[in-house]
C-alpha cells in the first residue's frame, strides 16, 4: 500500500524544480522565491488527501502562482518600486545540458542568462503564461486552468509575450 | 518580384511558426510565406534564434538545503527507498495517458490470447462421440504398431545380435588371450 510520505515524496520529487523556477521568473529573487517554493510545498502536503492525484500537475502550478501573485501584491504595497534581479540566481540554474566544451558551456550559459534576464523582464500576466509553455511544457488547457483564463487569452498571451521578448532582445543587442 | 506588405495576422502566423507553434495546415500557409517573401523571411529568422534559445534554457534546481528544510518542517523523514510499486504509481501519476495506453494495450492482448484459447476449447469439443472413439482406436492401433515394432526390435538384439554376433566376438577374443597366456607360460618354462 502507498503511504502519505510515499505519495509526497513522488510529487515532492517531480515538481520541487518546477515550483522553484516559477517561483524565480515570477518573483525575480531567489530568496522570495525559496519561501514560495517552500509555501507551496508545504500546501502541497497539508491538501495531499483533498485534490486529486491525477490532476496534482494543474493544482500544483495553480497554487505556486497564486503563492507568487499573493507575494508580488505584498510587495508592491510595501515597496512602490520595481526590484532588481537577484544575482543569485545565476547559481541555481542546473548543469543539466552542460557539455565538456568550455565554449559551448560559456556561450549556453551567457545566452541563457540573457534570454532569462529578459523574460523576466516581461509584465506578470504575459511572463505566467510564457514560463508555463516555453520553458515548464505545459499545453494550453493546462495553462488555461493553472491561471484560470480561457484557452484564446492563454494564446493571445503567448504570442504577445513571444513579441514583447524579441522586442527586449531587439534593444538589448541595438544597445 | 513585387512583394506585398505582411499584415498582422501574417506576421502572428510566422512568428508561430518560429516558435514551432501551428498546425500542419498553417505550418504550410507560412512555409510558402515564408518562401515567397523575403519580410517574412526575416521576421521568421529572427523569432527562430530566439525560440532555440528559449529551449535550451536550462531548469533552475531547488537546492538540497531548501529541501531538506521543507521536509523537517513537515517532519518527514528523507526520501524512503524507492520500490517497483513507487516507481509503478510515479508513472501512473506522471504520465497518465502513456500508463492508460499500456493499460489498454496489456488488457487487450490478454482478452485477445484468452479468447483464441477458448475458441481453441470449442473447437476441440466440437467432434462428435463416434469420432472421439475412432480416434482412440486408432490411437491404440498405432500404439499397437509401435509396441510390436519395439518388441521385435528388443527381442533381435537379445536372441541375434548379442548371442551371435557380439557374444561370439567376445568369446573368440577371450579365447585369443587365453591362448597367449598358455603360449607364454610354455615360454617362461
Amino acid at each position: 500500500m502507498i503511504t502519505r510520505d510515499v505519495k509526497y515524496n513522488i510529487l515532492f520529487k517531480q515538481y520541487k524544480n518546477r515550483i522553484f523556477g516559477y517561483s524565480i521568473y515570477m518573483l525575480k529573487d531567489k530568496d522570495d522565491a525559496e519561501d514560495a517554493a517552500q509555501e507551496a510545498l508545504i500546501r502541497i502536503w497539508e491538501n495531499l488527501d483533498k485534490f486529486n492525484l491525477m490532476a496534482a500537475k494543474t493544482w500544483i502550478l495553480r497554487t505556486t502562482h497564486n503563492i507568487c501573485i499573493d507575494k508580488l501584491r505584498r510587495r508592491k504595497r510595501e515597496f512602490d518600486n520595481t526590484i532588481s534581479i537577484n544575482e543569485n540566481i545565476e547559481e541555481t540554474i542546473g548543469d543539466e545540458s552542460s557539455t565538456n566544451n568550455p565554449f559551448t558551456n560559456t556561450y549556453l550559459r551567457m545566452m541563457n542568462k540573457k534570454i532569462n534576464e529578459h523574460i523576466e523582464e516581461l509584465p506578470e500576466n504575459l511572463k505566467s503564461v510564457f514560463v508555463l509553455y516555453e520553458v515548464q511544457g505545459f499545453k494550453y488547457k493546462e495553462i488555461s486552468k493553472i491561471l484560470d483564463i480561457p484557452i484564446n487569452s492563454v494564446k493571445v498571451y503567448l504570442l504577445r509575450a513571444r513579441k514583447k521578448l524579441q522586442e527586449g532582445l531587439r534593444e538589448y543587442e541595438a544597445a | 518580384m513585387k512583394q506585398h506588405k505582411l499584415n498582422s495576422e501574417e506576421i502572428d502566423l510566422i512568428i508561430n511558426a518560429a516558435y514551432n507553434d501551428l498546425s500542419l495546415i498553417n505550418k504550410l500557409r507560412a512555409y510558402l510565406l515564408i518562401n515567397k517573401n523575403e519580410e517574412a523571411k526575416r521576421i521568421y529568422d529572427e523569432y527562430k534564434e530566439t525560440a532555440e534559445s528559449v529551449k535550451e534554457i536550462t531548469q533552475y534546481e531547488m537546492s538540497e538545503e531548501l529541501e531538506h528544510k521543507i521536509k523537517n518542517i513537515i517532519g518527514l523523514k528523507t526520501e524512503e527507498r524507492r520500490s517497483f510499486v513507487t516507481d509503478l504509481y510515479s508513472l501512473i501519476i506522471m504520465k497518465p495517458v502513456a500508463a492508460s495506453l499500456t493499460a489498454v494495450l496489456l488488457v487487450i492482448t490478454i482478452s485477445t490470447s484468452v479468447l483464441l484459447n477458448n475458441n481453441r476449447t470449442v473447437e476441440n469439443n466440437n467432434y462428435s462421440q463416434a469420432e472421439i472413439e475412432m480416434a482412440e482406436l486408432h490411437t491404440k492401433q498405432a500404439l499397437e504398431m509401435v509396441s510390436s515394432i519395439l518388441t521385435n526390435t528388443s527381442n533381435k538384439v537379445r536372441k541375434d545380435i548379442l548371442k551371435n554376433t557380439v557374444s561370439s566376438e567376445i568369446n573368440k577374443g577371450i579365447n585369443i588371450v587365453n591362448q597367449l597366456f598358455i603360449e607364454g607360460e610354455k615360454n617362461e618354462n
